[in-house]
């Protein structure tokens, strides 16, 4: 109990969270913190226990193991045996399938909350006129629930979600189920209304780019565990592991050791025979000889028909044009440097026939060392 | 509401009446389920005078149980042939093909389900008994033979159960049809397969799972009835287990060791072969089952589709042409083998709902038990299917485990244990303890639809509402029950329609004033003039179908109100 008198800022505080089906843990002790009118983001491939560990702090899932506070309210204690029920909790969730009720009209859906609460009659409809008024659904009271689309559904479940007002707000996916322009138009307006309202969330996604637009830190998870936590900023620049980058988008990964090591956070990594990268860690200085690997985003290299670079600092290497693809903005070059496989991005307009010899660069602080 | 606390786990005193509710459900089912088997266990090994061992060689080397036991085979398979074959085709005829008038057929396929078989033997009295039959007055004279046909003979008995038991198999297999992904077929027909070819080598082989063990049912259910073998069988002297059982009950002295020991051998039998049903269905994949929502374009049957609707037509009409003779039988004052208007009166119809005592009694009776029974069931397995699959209440699988038990228990041993386990509690002789012996004969059935029920509404739905606020009951009552209205109330249906007709268990618990109605039909029939007995059997269909109508229109009536699902 010491170590959390500091931190009562607080909104949501997990530790060594537990999770088994059976003999199966699909969540490995994991920990983390969730500050006031701060948003989350538990990013991670599928399978990797997010949905579950939302459902552990919501209450809806017993966990195996683990201590968890929402607020200053200590709501699951394993050692204690102690539960508290999922309605006595104050978080509010918006599901991955919205879970709207098709038999009550989109009012009684976002009132049901206040109708448990026994609120007075008229501060219902307030609340329920307001909140639908800034999702954007002001007229739709008195609509059958059944007949909405997706996103008009997703604002329902917003609502309802935070029409008490509860302490946290889960969210589980909320935006999977939309097309592609939707989900961008819908991000926005929950950015917005965060700002406006100001709940603390926790958000999980598997998608990077809503991870890294909504969330004030994300927590990316492998396999049940924790894998990295930061800002979005520092997991998006400076990922630690081989995973993290990878799942943040690094297409170029090689395993390799340290061959040398400098004070000012320069290590080289020998990834081949003859082939040799250098580039900049964060963290934990590595020793000589560590088993490390180098990631490089296919956008940060540059290549050119000569060995003309302009930048004398970066690493260069000769390459063989493999492969090419169009992806409109951009062109994929697919590269071979001595025995690696490279992927670069290109402009379009420059153009490499296949087989031909060309010469691959990148500076060192785009190399990242990363944990193998 | 106890339930409440059943529903989260958390300190001490939750835990305390979680105990309390898992072991009064526990006592609840021990009582009702193992206790009466356990009684018939008892009786027929402590209450033979001569000693088990002696008394179970004497009853198994007796020549008439052996004969019983052949013909109860040869009954149930007889039946599931009939039953399947035409199950099977008429459910590929409807699901599958471009057969005339398919969308017709389809509800007119399922009517015998909500008939009593016991109103179909009397009605192919009609058409085939030996001396009044209409087949044997028309065709004899053609033929020469008498009696050309004779529903009074184990033929007889698995021809009509067949035609009674064609529905459950239709289900089934249409279900299994419907479900499955048309590409599989079309990947078929695009490799040169004809479409017979393609029907016997994919479409039954991907849905044979599903069949198969509908097979297994109708062959079980067959094997155990009462009704149908005892009105079809006791004018040719033929017997079958159930009738014997019935007879060791009601001859004087009643012998009650037998009739348990028939019983445990009729249910170790059923229950065997429900184990074997289940293994089976266990191995078995049904990978190729996708739940692709698309229609599969029906095949062309071409000139063949006319006889593909024949066939249809020829089964509807075995139901609806003796039903018809059993309508125009019960409007003559007596039957003289064809319809004469000279004859024609009401007086049938006035002795049954007016004189006869017996009939009278029997409607009163099963509309209190079949009414309040359906109410009770429904709400129990609703109870029961959220305690095993929306809380954690320890031991909750078992739950599950023994509530599906009664499946392997044919209808007339369960009778039989209610009997001797209730004999001396006051529920003995009264309407109660025919009520309580249905709910717990069909819990099984209402259990499992209400799971299905349970499972197919998402479970982020009530989840939502615990989030919002509500406690588990609240989440319950005020979401799931309202979304589940619909489908409960074809589940009450379901089980008022089973307990309208139901013979087997009532046979054994039945006393003097407690009839119920297929049991006063059965005894009517036994001693009242046949027009009697036809317009008793009209009038309980009529009810049968006057029953499913106005609560189909009720269900949709509210599934639409409710908005779609
Ligand atoms: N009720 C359950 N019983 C058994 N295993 C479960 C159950 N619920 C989840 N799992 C398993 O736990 C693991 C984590 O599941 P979870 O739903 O938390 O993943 P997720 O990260 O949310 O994935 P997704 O992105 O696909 O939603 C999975 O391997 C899953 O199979
Ligand atoms: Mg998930």
């Amino acid at each position: 109990m010491s170590e959390r008198q500091q931190t009562s800022a607080n909104a949501v505080e997990v530790r060594n969270l537990t999770k088994a089906f059976g003999s199966v843990t699909v969540i490995n002790s994991v920990s983390f913190n969730v500050k006031k009118g701060k948003t989350v983001t538990l990013l991670g491939p599928s399978g990797c226990g997010k949905t579950t560990t939302l459902r552990c702090i919501a209450g809806l899932e017993e966990p195996t193991s683990g201590v968890i506070h929402i607020g200053d309210r200590l709501v699951f204690d394993g050692q204690a045996q102690f539960e508290l029920e999922p309605e006595k909790r104050n978080v509010g969730m918006v599901f991955q399938s919205y879970a709207i009720w098709p038999h009550m009209t989109v009012g009684e859906n976002v009132r049901f909350p206040l109708d448990i609460k026994k609120l007075p009659q008229k501060e219902r409809r307030d609340k329920v006129a307001e909140i639908l008024k800034s999702v954007g659904l002001g007229d739709y009271v008195n609509r059958p629930a059944s007949q909405l689309s997706g996103g008009q559904q997703q604002r329902v479940a917003l609502a309802r979600a935070l029409v008490f007002e509860p302490s946290v707000v889960l969210f589980d996916e909320p935006l999977s189920n939309l097309d592609a322009n939707l989900r961008d138009h819908m991000r926005h307006e929950l950015q917005e209304l965060q700002e406006r309202i100001g709940f603390t969330a926790i958000y999980v996604t598997h998608d990077q780019r809503e991870a890294l637009s909504l969330s004030d830190e994300v927590i990316v998870m492998n396999g049940g565990r924790i894998d990295q936590v930061g800002p979005p900023e520092e997991i998006f620049s400076y990922p630690r592991s081989v995973f993290t980058a990878r799942f943040l988008g690094c297409s170029n990964i090689f395993m390799g050791t340290a061959s040398s090591v400098s004070g000012n956070g320069v290590v080289s990594v020998c990834v081949a025979p003859d082939t040799h990268f250098s580039g900049k860690h964060h963290g934990d200085q590595p020793a000589t000889g560590a088993e490390l690997a180098i990631a490089i985003r296919s956008n940060k290299i540059r290549l050119s028909a000569q060995d003309d670079f302009s930048d004398p600092n970066l690493q260069r290497f000769p390459a063989v044009v493999e492969s090419r693809v169009f992806f409109g903005t951009y062109i994929e070059y697919g590269l071979c440097v001595g025995s690696l496989k490279l992927k670069a991005d290109c402009e379009v307009g420059v153009h490499y026939d296949l087989g031909q010899s060309i010469f691959a660069a990148m500076s060192q602080s785009d190399c990242l060392v990363v944990k193998a | 509401m106890t339930v409440t606390v059943a529903a989260t786990p958390g300190g001490g005193g939750q835990k305390v009446q979680r105990r309390i509710l898992s072991g009064l459900i526990y006592t609840l089912l021990i009582i009702s389920i193992i206790y009466p088997m356990l009684m018939i266990l008892y009786e027929s090994i402590a209450e033979s005078s001569e000693g088990f061992i002696t008394h179970a060689h004497s009853v198994l080397t007796d020549a008439d149980v052996g004969l019983a036991i052949v013909n109860t085979l040869k009954i149930s398979c007889l039946a599931t042939a009939i039953a399947g074959s035409l199950g099977v085709s008429l459910a590929w005829l409807v699901a599958r093909t471009d057969m005339p008038f398919a969308r017709i057929f389809d509800p007119l396929n399922m009517l015998p389900f909500y008939l009593s078989s016991v109103v179909g033997a009397l009605s192919w009295q009609v058409i085939a008994s030996p001396k009044i039959g209409l087949l044997n007055k028309w065709l004899e004279p053609l033929f020469g033979a008498s009696p050309l046909v004779n529903i009074y003979s184990i033929t007889g008995i698995g021809f009509v159960l067949g035609l009674f038991y064609a529905p459950y198999i239709y289900l089934f297999t249409l279900e299994s049809l419907r479900s499955m992904d048309a590409s599989l077929e079309e990947a078929a027909r695009m490799a040169g397969s004809s479409i017979l070819n393609t029907a016997f080598k994919v479409t039954l082989p991907l849905s044979a799972p599903a069949i198969l063990s509908s097979f297994m049912l109708v062959f079980v259910t067959c094997a155990g009835i009462f009704g149908v073998p005892q009105v079809l069988g006791t004018p040719g002297h033929i017997t079958t287990v159930s009738t014997i059982i019935y007879r060791a009950m009601n001859d004087y002295p009643t012998d009650y060791p037998t009739a348990a020991l028939l019983s445990l051998l009729l249910f170790i039998f059923t229950a065997m072969l429900i184990v074997l049903q289940v293994k089976f269905l266990k191995n078995k994949s049904f990978a190729t089952i996708t739940g692709k929502g698309y229609r599969p374009r029906p095949l062309k049957l071409g000139k063949w589709r006319w006889f593909g609707f024949g066939v249809n037509l020829l089964y509807v009409l075995l139901i609806g042409l003796p039903f018809a003779a059993l309508c125009a039988v019960s409007l003559q004052d007596a039957w003289t083998g064809s319809f004469e208007w000279g004859r024609s009166t009401l007086e049938n119809y006035r002795a049954v709902l007016f004189i006869e005592d017996a009939a009278r009694r029997g409607f009163s009776n099963s509309l209190i038990i079949s009414s309040l029974g359906a109410t009770i069931a429904v709400g129990v397995c609703f109870l029961l299917a959220l305690i095993v699959q929306k809380t954690r209440l320890p031991g909750r699988r078992m739950i599950s485990f023994i509530s599906s038990l009664p499946v392997a228990i044919p209808g007339i041993v369960l009778g039989l244990g209610f009997l001797v386990g209730f004999i001396s509690t006051p529920l003995y002789a009264t309407i109660w303890i025919i009520m309580f012996a249905y709910i717990v004969h069909y819990l099984p059935t209402g259990l499992s639809n209400m799971e299905a029920l349970v499972l197919s509404v998402s479970r982020e739905l009530d989840e939502s509402g615990r989030m919002s606020g509500a406690s588990w009951w609240q989440a319950m009552s005020k979401i799931l029950l309202p979304l589940l209205a619909p489908g409960m109330i074809s589940t009450w249906i379901l089980l008022f329609v089973t307990f309208i007709r139901e013979v087997s268990a009532s046979v054994m618990l039945y006393t003097l004033g407690t009839e119920t109605l297929s049991i006063a039909l059965i005894r009517i029939m036994e001693y009242k003039p046949y027009g009697i007995s036809a317009a008793f059997g009209v009038l309980q269909t009529l009810l049968l179908m006057g029953a499913v109508v106005l609560l189909r229109f009720a269900a949709n009536g509210s599934a639409d109100r409710k908005g779609r699902l």
